[in-house]
């Protein structure tokens, strides 16, 4: 349709932009190419921006419905005369909505790199490769097909390694990006046999016609079973594998926390926001043919989605890095998301778990990439990443602080911050399909709760830290996204998401569920409360029994009961009980399947390479011996 | 009768055949005549591709029935010469560097390049043994044309006693076929639909498909492989890999098209199996990189026994597709290794071809790393390079033959491909370069350079627009 | 006159005598001598068929056969010796510098 041509600039302009710092970068000076990023990501955003507000608020409302638009679509490869595969873009509420997180979350990582990243070598190196990677993203979501998807799938892969990779004179580092991306990788190759089978099953690669409720897709291959399934199920179920690998769903998140290593922006860009979203953007992408002709799968999706939720949530309780409390904690909150997904319906209000999802990818976008910026101010300040060397620091990073503390209240759930309102629709979608999963996803939220103000206390209160430098607050350029990611975290909840994006396009009004709300708050206090209990002061848990006993034997006995019970509770049962254990599995089982794959092809390599004698009498006994056995073979077809 | 106006019809084997005995007249006829020689085969094999494209479309049997012009032979030829132009343009420094530069290697080559598009072009069994033992011959000589070097001369003595051993079955199986039908003429044995239920006519047909296995390198026929590879020329190992493969698998798949014994399936989709699985597997523990890529070639051609095992219209696609970027990316990779060889210091052996002296080569030469990581992306199968789609059509072809299990497995076997081809670009962009660095002679003015950016531009073109090789082959979409 | 199989068995025996000598002879040249073997036995199928059919396709075939393996015998005789003048062993075991 005429009047959007103009989104065919957005990835024109990160991809000359790629081209031109890529190429010329050796040449400019580090902060040209840094300022030719943000320069061109400011317009691409600008344009974003239009695009949602045409598409919002003037045209793409069509008979009260939001469709999908295609801007452009050129044919690009063709397979048979009815299978061929485009290159284009897709407008409908799901990717405008993503072109708007994109574009904000990359330029202020771009803004902020400026300041992260000015001390570092390889400047210029490090905005070609944003520039990449967000051309990537924004190819992905605007893609008219799924082909189109995979391709710009795999560049999001390799530009995501190559910025892992960044600091490659750490071996760690080369170490996660190679494991990233040969995870994702073995994720792809599920995704690949999926796009596959799905188009050979519908003779479709495109999504218009894949999402048509009533087109053929959405019945085609219902019918064959193999084990139990359709084969449209095991099609969906084989794509939902990749999604879970970029977006590190159990067992395939065993990269992101590793992943870590890049430079803290980066995190905030890609392992927080947009790349392992791409997984539920994917699944929301194909949300009707899940909901219509695969509700098996989904249901797995909100499964895998809660396991994955809880499970990494147990884990962030226990990590001193704090780059990976909030990995984990990543993981978790994209688990949620899953499962907002995997319990929605389709069409309007039964379709609240897929807004709901969307709503909280939005909001999470937001506060995560606060979370990571605010993550790195702080490192940046005090130059490590543990959190046992931080400690009072309020006082030193007022802005940090006070930004840190939005986020932390946004994602823990606590009104009138964005996280609230989210969170709470996914809890109200979830209650009504499954009890038993709203009472567990409850208890993940408490204890997200829990971790974030857990790392927010051992960073700003805690003990007073002694620190060889004076941390100071840094420049301009990190101190701005900081603010203004922190008000968009703050306000982005009261956008009312139901009336843009849902599951068929048409608008509907939700409200607040306080029967659900109120609940959720106070679960969400409950888990502040304990983190205030333990790590607001100076002294640790056990320390801090001791001086009770001793010290205070008037004060309320209650409380040091309570403590007793809380040290007992968490330090003897849930850490040493739960979460050490998980974990240990996740570290040794988990991750140690995988590199045993590795390590035994290796060793099967090492032993099977002396078959290759070099005895050249040796070869052709081999070849006489194989020659023996193919035609004993047809002799053996032919008799038959 | 043959008339004269056939001989218009081949033009492009003609070209070659007399620019090869041409150029050995020109060796002889005048002094310092390597440049000249290198512009003449440059020239010969540039106008045999230009007068290639006159023929698409016309189906044609000629030559008193020896001969036949097809879409598919031509675009086998095709990707053949491009392969050979880019051999021809590597090897001119490298034999420069090794002190070999004699005008016989190009007439080598040439032959070696006639004999392949003869097979590629025959009718009828006796041109393929010609055009097969024309092409082997000249390869033998080629592996060894290193002769000083004692690794060059196992490497030759290796091919030559497996190949005539491997020709010794291939002319058994065509004396059974031969005495079954009672002609060589592919046309008039396949006419006849009775010989194909009978036994003896099948083994000899199970023969001859089994001596070009084994110079496709198909498991277990592939143990040559590697040895010939390692020892031979660098440029030449590239040449073999491609050009050599290429000619074979040209030749004998329209005759397995033709057969189409439905049990050989089976057969092609183990022997498939077992080679990807070999080639990949033992190419995660090599230290040489020309022995690496000798295995990967070995699962390159376990990648094209898929398609082969498919056995259907889209086969012919995907093999052809997956051999054009076959050919840029493998030749891209070995010419770049040849490139990066240490000059011969006498000490007979090849220096700088560890996998160790990769490391860091992303810092020392950024240019030639940036090249060999695309060019082994594209082997990894990672889009948007060449190497992806050639896969991709060849499992897809899979797919549509109902053997969805072997693409699977396809898909996962060049899993273990990525591991060790990212190995590779891990040493020459995240490692430090090994103290102290043997410094390789490299400058912009050799013209393996000038080959490099012909095989990048290739595997980025045909990457990025697959319409593009279809359109120029004149593929009919089924 | 003998009939068709009596050759085709001789030749076959032929063959067969070659492929072991192929395999188990340790001499590069006596290798080389057995595939020579293999070709000729080759060569009296051929003529065996083409003059049981009456038709002189095969007889043609063993003309190139042996032309073939004319030039083969020469490139391969070479080879030998630019390995012998190398290594001075032509004993095939002890060419095994290229392996794994």
């Amino acid at each position: 349709m005429e009047g959007y041509t103009f989104t065919l600039l957005i990835p024109l302009i990160l991809f000359a932009t790629f081209l031109l710092i890529g190429l010329a970068g050796g040449k400019l000076k580090p902060i040209i190419s840094g300022i030719t990023g943000v320069v061109s990501l400011s317009v691409v955003s600008i344009i974003s921006y239009i695009t949602a507000y045409d598409y919002f608020f003037v045209n793409g409302k069509v008979d009260g419905v939001f469709g999908k638009i295609i801007v452009y679509d050129a044919e690009w490869l063709r397979f048979t005369d009815s299978l061929f595969i485009k290159m284009g873009i897709l407008l409908d509420p799901i990717s405008v909505m993503m072109l708007v997180v994109i574009s904000t979350v990359s330029l202020m990582v771009h803004i902020y790199s400026l300041g992260y990243m000015h001390n570092e070598g390889g400047f210029s190196r490090y905005y070609s490769f944003l520039s990449l990677f967000t051309f990537a993203m924004m190819g992905l979501v605007i893609s008219t097909n799924i082909f189109q998807t995979y391709i710009f799938w795999e560049l999001v892969g390799v530009s995501s390694y190559l910025l892992i990779g960044f600091y490659y004179n750490r071996p760690s580092a080369v170490a996660a990006a190679k494991k990233a991306f040969i995870v994702t990788r073995f994720a792809d190759l599920g995704f690949l046999i999926g796009i596959l089978l799905l188009s050979s099953l519908t003779g479709t690669f495109d999504f218009v016609e894949l999402t048509n409720v009533n087109g053929s897709a959405i019945t085609a291959g219902s019918s064959v079973l193999f084990m139990g399934l359709s084969s449209m199920t095991w099609a969906l179920i084989l794509v939902f594998i990749g999604c879970a690998g970029k977006s590190a769903m159990f067992p395939l998140h065993i990269w992101l926390p590793d992943a870590m290593e890049g430079p803290t922006p980066v995190s905030a860009l890609i392992h927080a926001a947009t790349m392992v979203v791409a997984g539920v953007y994917l699944v929301a992408r194909l949300f009707p043919l899940y909901a219509l002709s695969a509700p098996v799968a989904l249901e797995m999706i909100a499964y895998v989605g809660a396991f994955t939720s809880m499970f990494a949530a147990i884990i962030a309780c226990t990590q001193t890095d704090i780059k990976r409390v909030l990995a984990f904690s990543t993981i978790s909150q994209i688990g949620i998301m899953m499962v907002g997904l995997g319990v929605s319906g389709y069409a309007a209000e039964t379709g609240l778990g897929f807004t709901a999802s969307m709503f909280h990818l939005f909001t999470h976008a937001m506060f995560k990439a606060l979370l990571f910026l605010g993550a790195g101010a702080v490192i940046h300040a005090v130059h490590t990443n543990e959190i046992s060397g931080m400690g009072g620091l309020r006082k030193y990073l007022p802005v940090t602080h006070i930004t840190f503390l939005v986020a932390c209240l946004a994602i823990s759930g606590i009104p009138p911050f964005s996280g609230f309102f989210s969170k709470d629709e996914i809890l109200v979608a979830v209650k009504e399909k499954d009890s038993f999963l709203f009472y567990f996803e409850s208890i993940v939220s408490g204890l997200s709760a829990f971790y974030m103000f857990r790392l927010y206390f051992g960073i700003f209160w805690n003990r007073n830290t002694t620190y060889e430098h004076t941390p100071h607050e840094a420049g301009m350029s990190m101190k701005i996204p900081l603010i203004i990611l922190a008000i968009l975290a703050a306000v982005t909840g009261f956008i009312p998401f139901s009336e843009f994006v849902t599951s068929d396009g048409i608008p509907f009004i939700s409200h607040i569920h306080w029967d659900i709300a109120i609940p959720a708050t106070i679960v969400g206090l409950i888990g502040i409360t304990a983190a205030f209990i333990f790590y607001k002061k100076e002294s640790d848990l056990s320390d801090k029994a001791a001086a009770s006993l001793g010290g205070f034997y008037n004060t309320v006995h209650k409380k040091f009961y309570i403590d007793e019970i809380y040290i007992f509770v968490t330090k003897k049962i849930i850490f040493n009980m739960v979460s050490t254990p998980v974990a240990w599995f996740d570290r040794n089982v988990v991750d140690g399947t995988m590199n045993g794959i590795a390590s035994v092809t290796n060793f099967v390599s090492e032993k099977i390479k002396r078959f290759q004698s070099g005895q050249l009498q040796q070869y052709a006994f081999v070849m006489v011996t194989g020659m023996i056995i193919i035609i004993a073979l047809i002799f053996y077809f032919l008799k038959n | 009768m043959i008339q004269i106006k056939d001989l218009l019809e081949v033009l492009p084997l003609l070209i070659i055949a007399f620019s090869a005995i041409f150029i050995l007249l020109l060796e002889v006829s005048i002094k310092k005549s390597e440049t000249v020689i290198f512009g003449f085969s440059l020239i010969a094999i540039l106008a045999a591709i230009a007068t290639s494209f006159n023929y698409f479309n016309k189906e044609m049997i000629i030559f008193n029935q020896f001969l036949r012009i097809s879409n598919a032979s031509l675009t086998f030829s095709v990707i053949i010469l491009i392969s050979m132009l880019i051999t021809v343009i590597a090897s001119k420094s490298y034999i420069e560097k090794e002190n070999v530069n004699f005008g016989e290697y190009y007439s080598m080559l040439l032959f070696a390049l006639m004999g392949m598009m003869l097979m590629i072009f025959a009718n009828d069994i006796l041109i393929i043994f010609i055009g097969l033992e024309l092409m082997s011959v000249c390869f033998y000589v080629l592996a060894g044309f290193l002769r000083l070097r004692q690794k060059s001369n196992e490497s030759a003595l290796k091919y030559f006693l497996l190949g005539a051993f491997m020709t010794g079955f291939i002319l058994y199986g065509i004396a059974l076929i031969y005495g079954i039908t009672g002609t060589t003429n592919l046309t008039l044995i396949f006419s006849d639909a009775k010989v194909l239920t009978n036994y003896v006519f099948i083994i000899g047909t199970a023969l001859l498909i089994i001596g070009f296995m084994f110079k496709i390198g198909v498991f277990p026929f592939h143990m040559w492989i590697p040895d010939v590879y390692d020892g031979a020329p660098t440029v030449v190992s590239g040449m073999l890999s491609t050009a050599g493969k290429i000619a074979a698998v040209g030749t004998i798949l329209p005759i397995i098209l033709a057969v189409n014994i439905l049990n050989f399936k089976i057969i092609f989709s183990v022997a498939a199996v077992a080679t990807m699985l070999y080639g990949n597997v033992i190419a995660l523990a090599q230290t040489n990189i020309k022995r690496l890529l000798a295995y990967s070639s070995i699962a390159s051609a376990g990648y094209i026994f898929v398609g082969v095992a498919s056995m259907n219209e889209f086969a012919l696609r995907g093999i052809a597709y997956y051999l054009i970027a076959y050919t840029f990316m493998q030749l891209g990779a070995f010419i770049i290794v040849a490139m990066l060889e240490k000059k011969d210091d006498g000490s007979r052996d090849y220096k700088n071809v560890d996998l160790d002296f990769y490391k860091g080569l992303g810092k020392r030469n950024p240019v030639i790393a940036t090249f060999m990581t695309f060019f082994l992306f594209s082997l990894a199968g990672i889009p948007p390079f060449a190497g992806f789609w050639g896969k991709y059509y060849l499992f897809f072809a899979a797919i549509k033959s109902n053997q969805i299990w072997l693409a699977v497995v396809a898909i996962l076997l060049s899993l273990i491909g990525v591991y060790y081809y990212l190995k590779i670009i891990v040493y020459m962009w995240f490692s430090e370069s090994l103290e102290p660095v043997s410094e390789e002679k490299f400058s912009f003015s050799d013209t393996g350079f000038a080959a490099t950016v012909l095989a990048v531009i290739g595997t980025i073109l045909f990457g990025v627009d697959p319409n593009l090789f279809f359109s120029l082959f004149k593929f009919v979409t089924p | 006159m003998i009939e068709i199989n009596y050759y085709l068995i001789v030749s076959a025996i032929l063959f067969c005598t070659g492929v072991i000598g192929v395999l188990v002879r340790r001499n590069a040249i006596v290798i080389f001598m057995c595939i020579e073997l293999m070709l000729n036995a080759i060569n009296l199928t051929f003529v065996a068929f083409s003059s049981f059919m009456g038709n002189v396709n095969g007889q043609i075939f063993v003309f190139i056969v042996m032309t073939v393996a004319a030039a083969e015998a020469a490139v391969g005789l070479a080879i030998v010796i630019a390995l012998f003048r190398n290594k001075e062993s032509v004993n095939i075991d002890e060419i095994n510098i290229l392996k794994w």
